[in-house]
């Protein structure tokens, strides 16, 4: 029947379990599941965030709401002792612990799908045999069992409409305050917001319904919210984010390393150190790009703080030239792969250069490569110097 | 290559100092180099802390000082102007080179320069750029610090 009960059964979750990942105690987890404690909002958002389902899933569905038993109000402890005595006084509030509510010289109080709530007024007959045993001490709920236990059989028939009587004889729990107009801060906000929105006030309050003044706190927040939502669709904010820049919102290198990828077009690669790579782009990472070489099976993987820039090369295969000044000689390309592997950092492969980045490379490096013939991309290189 | 690039750069060319290792053989506090490397807001920046890690690092101070010039938010700032004008310019790389074209599109650690043909652009990585003008103009941006 409560829904609380069976989402928390489908997922999997024990009552403990649920009340820690919302962050609720778990007695009033199974309050809200036995129906002794309807959920409030606050609390209903944070348990329907810890099940992962919407709010509205933890309604039970429209019609079958039970009525609330009428104790089901938190209520201090101190009340109890003083209701023993009070033989006129109908049902008692329980404590706020998971034992049964305790009773009192009425009889016994439960949810109302157990035990039958009972009425001093009309359950003299049965009252009497149950009340004195209990009334003479301070209520206690093992006693509060063994009374129930005894009134059961005789109660359960006229308990159920005993209920409705209680309910109205009680003093009923005071409304919340109707919510009051909207603050003067919300109300710059809206107009603010209407601005931004280049829409005028009548507009405003066309949509809105009313004037803006006669709005509620509630409404205004809702509109408010409504509002800056539509704002930022039409113009995404100006206002850089913390940690973000602008130039972060779109790799646009990614863009174009995955196009060059799906065409396999040939490229070639310059690094810092002058050596050069010619081959097509298979893969890529933010940090790296993967280049099968020209004539050969083997791919190697650039790190891309390595490479000062590359280029796509004509389709005829030559090679695209260096440009003007270049003070040094290319290294020997591709047989000292300093810079490839992605295991080896970076600080090794520069270390190796020494500190002036553009000093040729030393032979004396270990690599895999070397002792390798140097490959074909050398010759292409030679040739197009003039460009 | 601005500034934090580059103190990155010979960081890893000692071999992968930490900060505090930084800190310790130079007397620059490690929160310095952080701020210098990562911060976008410029701190910590000054000549004498400069001073210090041109010593502990065995390069020219002006080196570091000219980098210090030549930091992110104004090439950042050159590209987007370069971009929406599509005027030509010209970046000086570290090894010395030299590259001209149009701004096609930048990111933030790379950006493509057409040179005539507009298929083939030169994907260059920021950090290996060193100065940066307009192509019409023959000042470059960032004057080298102290150059005689």
């Amino acid at each position: 029947m409560n829904m609380l009960r069976s989402i928390r059964e489908k997922k999997g979750l024990t009552v403990s379990q649920l009340a820690a990942r919302a962050s609720i105690p778990s007695r009033l987890i199974a309050d809200y599941e036995e129906g002794r404690q309807s959920i409030p909002l606050p609390h209903a958002k944070l348990i329907a965030k810890a099940l992962w389902v919407q709010m509205e899933d933890l309604m039970p569905p429209a019609g079958s709401v039970p009525p609330p038993p009428p104790v089901q109000q938190p209520a201090p402890t101190s009340s109890i002792p003083t209701a023993n005595v009070d033989q006129t006084r109908p049902v008692e509030r329980p404590q706020q612990t998971l034992m049964p509510p305790v009773a009192v010289d009425n009889g016994a109080n439960r949810a109302a799908p157990s035990t039958p709530i009972q009425h001093n007024n009309t359950n003299n007959t049965a009252i009497p045999q149950q009340a004195t045993p209990v009334a003479s001490q301070g209520a206690h709920s093992p006693q509060a069992r063994q009374g129930e236990g005894q009134a059961q059989p005789s109660a359960s028939a006229p308990a159920p409409q005993r209920g409705g009587a209680n309910r109205a004889t009680r003093p009923s729990r005071p409304l919340p305050p109707p919510p009051g107009p909207l603050s003067e801060g919300q109300s710059d906000e809206l107009v603010r917001l209407a601005n931004r929105l280049d829409i005028s006030q009548e507009q405003l309050e066309e949509r809105v319904g009313k004037s803006i003044s006669t709005l509620t706190r509630p409404e205004a927040k809702d509109w408010i919210k409504r509002l800056r939502a539509m704002a930022e669709e039409i113009a995404p904010g100006n206002k850089v984010r913390f940690g973000r820049w602008p130039e972060d919102q779109e790799d646009r290198e990614a863009t174009y390393l995955a196009e060059q990828r799906d065409t396999a077009a040939p490229f070639t690669f310059k690094l810092f150190d002058s050596e050069q790579f010619n081959g097509i782009i298979t893969d890529f990472t933010p940090y790296t790009i993967t280049v099968k070489l020209n004539g050969d099976q083997e791919e190697v993987v650039l790190r891309k703080l390595a490479i000062v820039y590359y280029r796509r090369l004509p389709a005829n295969g030559d090679a695209g030239g260096t440009q003007a000044t270049q003070p040094q000689q290319d290294a020997s390309a591709g047989t000292e792969g300093t810079a490839k592997k992605p295991t080896r950092k970076r600080a090794a492969a520069k270390s190796e250069t020494g500190e002036e980045q553009h000093q040729p490379l030393d032979e004396g490096v270990a690599s895999d490569r070397a002792g390798q013939p140097k490959t074909p991309e050398k010759d292409h290189m030679d040739e197009d110097r003039g460009l | 290559m601005s500034l934090s690039d580059y103190i990155r750069y010979l960081r890893a060319v000692k071999g992968g100092l930490t900060p505090w290792e930084i800190a310790e053989g130079s007397g620059v506090p490690a929160r310095d180099i952080h701020f210098i490397e990562v911060k976008h807001r410029r701190v910590g920046e000054d000549d004498a802390t400069l001073q210090k890690l041109a010593d502990f690092f065995g390069v020219p101070v002006d080196d570091l000082k000219t980098k210090r010039e030549a930091y992110r938010k104004l090439f950042t700032q050159f590209l987007k102007e370069s971009q929406q004008s599509t005027d030509p310019v010209a970046l000086k790389l570290e090894s010395g080179e030299e590259l001209e074209g149009a701004v096609e599109w930048y990111s933030r650690e790379a950006l493509a320069l057409t040179s005539g043909d507009g298929e083939r652009p030169y994907i260059v990585q920021r950090g290996w750029v060193t100065n940066w003008r307009r192509a019409d103009s023959p000042r470059w941006a960032v004057e080298a610090a102290g150059v005689a």
